[in-house]
């Protein structure tokens, strides 16, 4: 359903150039959840903003994206702007920072929806209370017109899906959403975007530097180092065979963590999802 | 080594911590886990004489020491070090603050080097500004800094929850060879089990400023009795 071809973006730097995404191509299904996986600075987040086109004008970007037979990286803006938040959404790594401190949680679900459904404020308010209870937030009726602050991280965060999804989208891009959250809560927002994903057929790109997270949540795998792709495959092929050192080596990273001091943990193999009904890979 | 006896915080009516006793012994690498919000970090903070407790009190062997010697490790490198200060004025303001090291300038400057080559890093980088340094690295200096007053009892608040798995791995290695090599006691602070438990002799879980459960880390994580505790154990994310 997205298809990225041959992609690159460079920055430039005083005379210099940064290959931040260098030649990288992969796609993803519908109903699948890719797993975008690397160490800061692999590119990960670039080829995100440059999918939606959302990095500076002064960066150069060839290749292809394809999206419903069109190539996202020639559309005008204005044709942009109606796919952004309405046919692709995006969900960033920090709550905090990315809902306005200033504006009610009502209002900026309801925002999406006037802006690309063109609902009234009526309309618009009662569907954000819908969407707080898709994303599990309780008394959703009360609660729209409460502001960020009276919300806590892991409940920010389902607020950020929430704006996500207003639209129904078909494609969801997904960077970073638990790291600045508990474990406990990384475990509940993950089960979330599972459950969503099977509800509405979303194709999800997901991106990460957890390992663990893509064994729990992903089908396939583009492991990114250095703005290129190392290694691509099925997720239990990527684990049980990594072909590349740089792939063995943060796998290893996590199994030194969860393996030899806490023996417990690895019996029970990745298990967060599975407490209600079994592994879901 | 440092013992807790009925340590209560009330900020306004929230009582972020509430009557916890508890004893640190010399050379053990004690790990403290829960959520945001348990209490953790008020925790380690009036341990240190950061912030007063409403009532109860903190025992050390010598109270008049506890700053030189209790050194403690943040969360974000990011924003605990002074954007405007190089890298060995940041670790060396200690050492003349507690009059470690003879205020000669080239006792100093050797200090310094010392310490940046205990936490890896090298030299020339005393003379550079965080912004030019990557996370992991301003973690490396947030170590150099705390060790500069030759501590004898650390408290690590989350010290990689901030970093990617890869750099936490290294930096986990890095305090236990610190750990070992300088014979330090370490309080470890996480919400993270499986960082706890690859770090720590002994596991304290923290709920709501109570104490939920205390025990070898063999036995919490092999055998967790409380239902809170076996919900943090099934959210790591094994591989």
């Amino acid at each position: 359903m997205l298809e990225v071809k041959n992609l690159s973006t460079y920055f430039k730097q005083g005379d210099s150039t940064v290959k931040a995404v260098d030649n990288v191509s992969f796609s993803v299904a519908k109903g699948e959840i890719l797993g975008l996986v690397g160490e800061s600075g692999s590119g990960k987040s670039t080829i995100a903003h440059s999918i939606l086109k959302l990095i500076p004008a002064s960066a150069s970007v060839s290749g292809e994206i394809i999206f419903e037979n069109r190539n996202l990286l020639q559309l005008a803006e204005p044709e942009l702007i109606k796919i952004r938040g309405s046919k692709i959404s995006m969900i960033f790594q920090d709550p905090f920072t990315s809902l306005n401190p200033v504006l009610t949680i009502g209002e900026q679900i309801a925002e999406v929806l006037r802006f690309h459904q063109g609902m009234n404020r009526q309309q618009a308010r009662d569907r954000a209370i819908e969407l707080l209870e898709t994303v599990r937030i309780r008394n959703s009726g009360l609660r729209v017109r409460d502001y960020p602050h009276q919300f806590s991280g892991g409940m920010q965060q389902r607020v950020m899906i929430a704006i996500a999804l207003a639209c129904e989208p078909e494609f969801l891009i997904a960077d970073e959403p638990t790291t600045a959250l508990d474990v406990t809560i990384q475990a509940e927002i993950l089960r979330l975007i599972v459950e969503l994903k099977e509800k509405f057929n979303l194709g999800i790109m997901y991106i990460t530097h957890n390992f663990g997270i893509v064994k729990n949540i992903c089908q396939r795998v583009v492991v990114l180092n250095k703005g290129r792709v190392v290694e691509e495959g099925e997720t239990g092929q990527i684990f049980s065979n990594p072909q590349q050192a740089y792939t063995q080596r943060l796998i290893e990273c996590l199994r030194v963590l969860t393996h030899p001091p806490t023996p417990s943990l690895s019996k029970r193999g990745g298990g967060v999802l599975s407490a209600d009904g079994g592994e879901l890979l | 080594m440092i013992e807790i006896k009925n340590l209560t915080k009330y900020f306004g009516p929230v009582c972020a911590v509430s009557n916890i006793s508890l004893k640190i012994e010399q050379g053990e690498s004690l790990g403290l886990v829960g959520e945001s919000g348990s209490g953790k970090s008020t925790l380690a903070r009036m341990i240190l004489g950061l912030i007063s407790p409403t009532s109860g009190v903190v025992l050390y062997n010598s109270i008049g020491k506890l700053r030189q010697e209790c050194q403690i490790v943040f969360q974000d490198p990011q924003t605990s070090l002074n954007p405007r200060i190089k890298i060995g004025e940041a670790i060396g303001e200690p050492l003349i603050i507690h009059k470690i090291v003879d205020s000669g300038k080239l006792n100093v400057e050797r200090r310094i080097k010392e310490l940046l080559d205990m936490v890896k890093l090298p030299a020339s980088y005393a003379d550079r500004y965080p912004h030019a340094l990557s996370g992991g690295e301003r973690q490396r200096v947030g170590i150099a800094r705390a060790l500069a007053s030759d501590p004898k009892f650390l408290i690590l608040d989350e010290p990689v929850s901030a970093l990617d798995v890869s750099i936490q791995v290294d930096i986990l290695k890095l305090l236990k060879e610190i750990k070992q090599r300088l014979n330090l006691t370490y309080l470890f602070i996480a919400h993270d089990l499986s960082v706890i438990g690859y770090m720590c002799d002994r596991i304290v879980v923290m709920q709501n400023g109570k104490i939920v459960e205390v025990g070898l880390r063999e036995e919490i994580l092999a055998n967790p009795k409380q239902e809170y505790t076996r919900k943090l154990l099934q959210s790591t994310l094994a591989v």
